[in-house]
């Protein structure tokens, strides 16, 4: 690269809040990163598998029929009912095909559905919504539908792979029946909808129990703190970065469109990002995430739809600006292509301040997304979210009778937010300072 | 100048209308079940028959095509029919209205230190660019930055009422509330500290300071960073430029040179800044008046959240996008006059 | 006009000026020295970043936070400036030494009117109440040619054409009758018809205030217009010195020469004949010897190697070259051409 680059490399690396913030940061993607081997999560075990796996340890011949006959257990437990719904379910399809060439009534559906509801096979709720809100009904029907069709195959493929299993014997059958094993696990917590990122209960009592050898953290709500910051990292990343990138990406297209395009179209996108701006943004992403229902992901599409404006405009003011810089009429008058003028003069020199908004942006996100699950409007209940942790501090330390007793539940998770959301800010800081001209001196 | 404003007065109702367009889009994204609620108290249908409901919706119009309804919304926010308020009790307009002065009392109190702090530290930090009063001030500014105010606003309850009992949550304390709500207290204005001067009630103007006083600390952190920083970088390159350098040239005294000719260039930027922070202040501090138990816009938004009172989100953030427009309008006019350049441009 | 029975007004000897950047200590003047006599006009040459308005602004101490002066001694009358405490130098900087800057759009204050700004001066040197101070501005901008000055006196800079915006920084700059005037490329930023009334106007001053003026351009055209003496300036090393009328007669300096030649001449069809080749290198990275010597047509192996001393080559002309003779020959020839 240029001599220009390697001195902002080195300005960047000189930077003490660049090499803090990153320091910080790099701190915080490992422990992202080493989440499960750190705080390990509870994995939920079979016991007709687990007992299959305690034999397979000390093998020997007269075993393996006690084996086979654990894991078709466990087999019979799962997949008992699958191809049964999948059958039902295939003439539902073919009932909603039939629907949708009118061949039959809505109501003769409905009754169908009915009919599938009362084996307890569909949620009671797609008879009653049906009316209310057909088609979304009947687009979550097919998922539904998909998701029973992978099972039922999923069933039959085990059941082929146990049958494998008898056959054959000794060193060979052990190390099939391994592999076995730890793919019927997976499906068993795919079965179960094992998530690691949802705290298990470490104790009866509801009172936080202070930092202990077990649980350095202390526990809160009967939840592990330690656990919950530690995969609260990851939800952090997940929301700062999912949230910025995306809502970036949208600010980028329609301001780079406005100012490329120019005329009526330029006035009508960035009139709609006035239109935007003039919502307040905590109270508008309170109020989408409340109407689309509470969660992470609903809170993050909140924030995304309310979070795209800044750079929408900033991306439009610089690529004006920048069409007007005189190396670009210049080589506008010199006959270069509109591509090569973009990605060459224009792109570097617009595309810096936005990728240093977002950087700033990511940690004021953060905190945002951690302000709607402190008020109970973001994270479900006992997902592993430092705004939710800090939630339930709060109820003990403004309730509780004696709350500096407390304290560990709003250091911990507390700190980590701070630390986090300083992290973002000195490197982006340290970047602003570094790529904006007016800034050196 | 005059055009650009008359500009903006003529985008004013577009913008409006584009707002309403939004919230009112949101609200249908609720579907007619939910939307009803907004409308009917729903015990009033739970036991009906879907038929019924059918008729009940028809009735409200909410089987009617979206231009149709969305008509009829804009007809009824004319009247100033928002809805009615779950959360308030009362028809949603009657809740806002209600709410508003605690939320206007809260900024008015926390303007002043915060603008006056903010921009003392910011012009003391750019002054002594780069020593360790700056660098102190740098590190201040970072860390009210990045604190998330629920944090800081919990430590502050935690410190000043929890640890030194100086000042308590809530609005009033007990014995105040109730001469507040008895009929002899007349309510002029509605903002509970000038009221009670007005009646003659210091005690209950300094209960209902002792109250006002957390949450203002709670806030003044995140924005005394804002600004200081937006006034230190601003200043910083304010002190580069020529006509500072003319200035020292003109032998006129350090002091003379950073109060009259930097700052004054040096603050137009941060006029924009302080405005958002008003324009924040009053559309409702949110987490800070959910900690501190305080009435007042932003807890009223939260806890409909939490009961899901659509009626009365969609009126707060209606309410509150009007505030943030009309806001906006006044600190783009007001730019405009403190610099000569726009004004007479 | 060089008189030197006289005392020289500003004497400045051997300056040293350096600056801390994020790339290291840039050296931006090393030894220059000068003196300014009274009512003469010395013109400061040199491209930019030779070091000469860096050399102008420490005078009066004008420098920017990074920058200091290493070493040297600036005399003005029985002042040593560089001892002077920041009180009694503000009573020399827009008393007794003013300045005017290249951009009167920057160097003026965008937020106060031109007549505060020319009052503010007026009121802190000469103890004059508002109303003094007022007439004086109104007779001040008349003085310099600004049309209607009862009612310019409360317009903003924006609202002044850049001619004008000038003329009131020069208003500005002799409202407190300095004796020296530093003029920092007044007529740069300026249209050419302009830029000719504005060196009219000075020289028009120059006369009725008699003061001394420090010239710093990088425009040989002006020089000859305006200056008695010049000093070129390359590196932050003065490359030769000697009066007007020398240094365009005789230059002996490549550097200087080369400037000469980059003046268009309208008396003459032919391409310039001459220029000097490339920019100036960044000051971290100059020649060890000679800081021409990269850009120089008779540089050799000497020149790359040591710096050559300003030597006094006639009376009252000094050059830093190790290959006067050389240029001689070059520039017979080049005369002979011309015939």
């Amino acid at each position: 690269m240029s001599e220009e680059f390697k001195r902002t490399l080195k300005r960047f690396f000189t930077n003490p809040s660049a090499l803090i913030g990153v320091t910080i940061l790099i701190f915080f993607i490992i422990i992202a990163i080493f989440a499960p081997w750190i705080a390990p999560p509870k994995i939920p075990v079979n016991k007709n598998l687990e007992k299959a796996r305690n034999l397979l340890e000390n093998y020997s011949e007269e075993n393996k029929y006690l084996i086979i006959n654990e894991l078709k257990n466990f087999w019979d437990d799962t997949y008992f009912f699958a191809e049964d719904d999948y059958i039902e379910l295939s003439n539902l399809m073919e009932t909603i095909a039939k629907f949708h060439n009118k061949e039959v009534s809505s109501n003769e559906l409905k009754a169908h559905i009915k009919e599938l509801t009362d084996y307890y096979i569909l949620n009671i709720t797609y008879y009653e919504k049906f009316d209310e809100e057909t088609n979304k009904v009947i687009k979550n029907l097919k998922k539904e539908y998909n998701k029973i069709e992978k099972k039922y195959k999923e069933s039959v493929i085990s059941l082929n792979l146990i049958n494998e299993l008898e056959k054959i014997d000794g060193e060979e059958f052990v190390k099939q029946a391994i592999k076995v094993v730890s793919r019927f696990d997976k499906n068993f917590h795919e079965a179960i909808g094992f998530n690691p990122y949802i705290m298990p209960n470490v104790t009866t009592t509801r009172t936080p129990i202070p930092p202990s050898k077990e649980h350095p953290f202390g526990i809160v709500n009967q939840k592990d703190i330690f656990y919950g910051v530690i995969w609260g990292t990851r939800t952090a990343f997940e929301i700062g970065l999912v949230v910025v990138a995306i809502s970036t990406v949208i600010g980028l297209f329609i301001g780079s469109v406005a100012a490329y395009f120019g005329g009526w179209l330029e006035e009508v996108l960035m009139r709609i990002t006035d239109i935007f701006m003039s919502i307040p943004f905590m109270l508008a992403a309170m109020v989408l995430t409340t109407i689309l229902g509470l969660g992470i992901k609903n809170m993050m599409i909140a924030l995304i739809v309310f979070g795209w404006m800044v750079t929408a405009r900033l991306i439009r003011g610089n690529i004006l600006q920048a069409k007007n810089e005189q190396y670009v009429m210049a080589a506008k008058a010199l006959g270069v292509s509109d591509f090569f003028i973009i990605v060459k003069h224009i792109l570097p020199n617009t595309i810096f301040p936005v990728l240093i908004n977002a950087t700033m942006r990511i940690g004021s996100m953060v905190i945002t997304a951690a302000a709607l699950s402190f008020l109970g409007l973001g994270a479900p209940q006992g997902y592993a979210d430092w705004g939710s942790i800090l939630s339930y501090s709060r109820d003990w330390i403004i309730g509780g009778t004696n709350p500096t007793q407390y304290w560990f539940t709003i250091l911990y998770p507390g700190i980590a937010m701070i630390l986090f959301v300083i992290g973002w800010n000195l490197l982006g800081d340290a970047l602003r300072d570094v790529f904006d001209p007016r800034m050196r001196h | 100048m005059t055009t650009y404003i008359i500009r903006r007065l003529l985008l004013l109702p577009l913008i409006i209308l584009g707002v309403t367009l939004i919230v009112f889009s949101m609200s249908q994204l609720l579907g007619p079940l939910k939307l009803l609620s907004t409308y009917v108290d729903p015990n009033t249908y739970a036991k009906m028959s879907e038929r019924d409901i059918q008729i009940l919706m028809k009735q409200y119009g909410l089987t009617d095509p979206f231009p149709v309804r969305y008509g009829k919304w804009v007809k009824n926010l004319l009247k100033g029919d928002l809805g009615w308020s779950v959360v308030g009790k009362e028809p949603v307009l009657d809740a806002l209205i209600h709410r508003f002065p605690y939320t206007i009392e809260l900024a008015l109190y926390a303007l002043f230190p915060i603008i006056g702090v903010g921009i003392w530290l910011g012009v003391t930090a750019a002054v002594h660019h780069n020593s360790f009063i700056d660098q102190f001030i740098r590190i201040f500014a970072l860390i009210g930055w990045s604190l998330p105010d629920f944090v800081w606003a919990i430590l502050v309850l935690l410190i000043f009422y929890i640890g030194l009992g100086w000042f308590p949550p809530g609005n009033l304390s007990i014995w105040a509330n109730q001469i507040v709500k008895s009929a002899s207290f007349k309510n002029y204005t509605h903002l509970l500290t000038i009221d009670a001067l007005l009646n003659g009630r210091i005690d209950i103007f300094w209960d209902a300071l002792r109250h006002i006083i957390g949450p203002v600390i709670a806030i003044s952190w995140l924005w005394w960073a804002n600004l200081l920083r937006i006034t230190r970088s601003s200043m910083l390159e304010v002190l580069r430029k020529d006509y500072v350098r003319t200035a020292r040239s003109k032998g006129l005294p350090e002091k003379v040179v950073i109060n009259k000719h930097a700052r004054k260039n040096a603050l137009i930027p941060v006029v924009t800044t302080a405005g958002q922070m008003v324009i924040g202040l009053l559309t409702g501090v949110v987490i800070v008046e959910m900690v501190f138990v305080r009435t007042g816009l932003g807890s009223f938004a939260a806890t409909a959240a939490q009961q899901l009172d659509y009626a009365s989100i969609m009126g707060v953030l209606l309410f509150t996008s009007l505030l943030l427009i009309i806001g906006n309008l006044i600190i783009d006019i007001s730019y405009a006059i403190i610099d000569p350049r726009i004004r007479l441009g | 006009m060089l008189n030197n029975n006289e005392k020289p007004l500003l004497k400045v000897e051997n300056l040293h000026v350096h600056f801390k950047t994020e790339d290291g200590i840039i050296k931006a003047v090393n030894g220059v020295s000068f003196e300014l006599y009274p009512g003469e006009t010395l013109a400061i040459v040199g491209e930019s970043g030779s070091g000469k308005t860096v050399t102008a602004l420490s005078t009066i101490r004008l420098l920017d936070e990074n920058g200091w002066i290493e070493e040297g001694k600036i005399q003005y009358k029985d002042n040593d400036v560089l001892s002077l405490s920041d009180n009694q130098l503000r009573k020399i900087r827009g008393k007794e030494i003013s300045m005017i800057f290249q951009e009167p759009m920057t160097a003026l204050n965008p937020v106060f009117t031109i007549g505060d700004q020319i009052i503010e001066s007026l009121e802190l040197h000469l103890d004059m109440n508002k109303q003094e101070a007022r007439r004086k501005a109104i007779d001040l901008l008349r003085k310099v040619g600004i049309p209607e000055p009862e009612r310019r006196i409360d317009q903003y800079p924006h609202e002044l054409s850049g001619g004008m915006r000038q003329r009131a920084m020069i208003a500005m700059a002799l409202s407190c009758n300095p004796s020296i005037l530093i003029a920092d490329e007044p007529t740069t930023a300026l249209d050419v018809t302009i830029q000719a009334q504005i060196l009219e106007l000075m020289k028009d001053l120059q006369k009725e205030f008699q003061m001394s003026i420090i010239f710093i351009t990088h425009d040989l055209g002006v020089v000859a217009e305006m200056a008695d003496r010049a000093i070129v300036m390359y590196g932050g090393e003065v490359v030769e010195a000697a009066d007007i009328i020398t240094i365009f007669k005789k230059p002996r300096h490549p550097y200087t020469w080369g400037l000469m030649n980059s003046i268009p001449r309208i008396d003459k069809d032919e391409e310039r004949l001459l220029s000097i080749p490339g920019v100036v290198p960044n000051p971290l990275n100059f020649p060890k010897g000679c800081k021409f010597s990269n850009r120089c047509f008779f540089a050799d192996e000497k020149c790359v190697e040591e710096n050559p001393n300003l030597e006094e080559i006639e009376e009252n002309h000094f050059s830093r070259c190790w290959h006067i003779d050389r240029m001689l020959r070059e520039m017979h020839k080049v005369k002979e051409g011309e015939r």
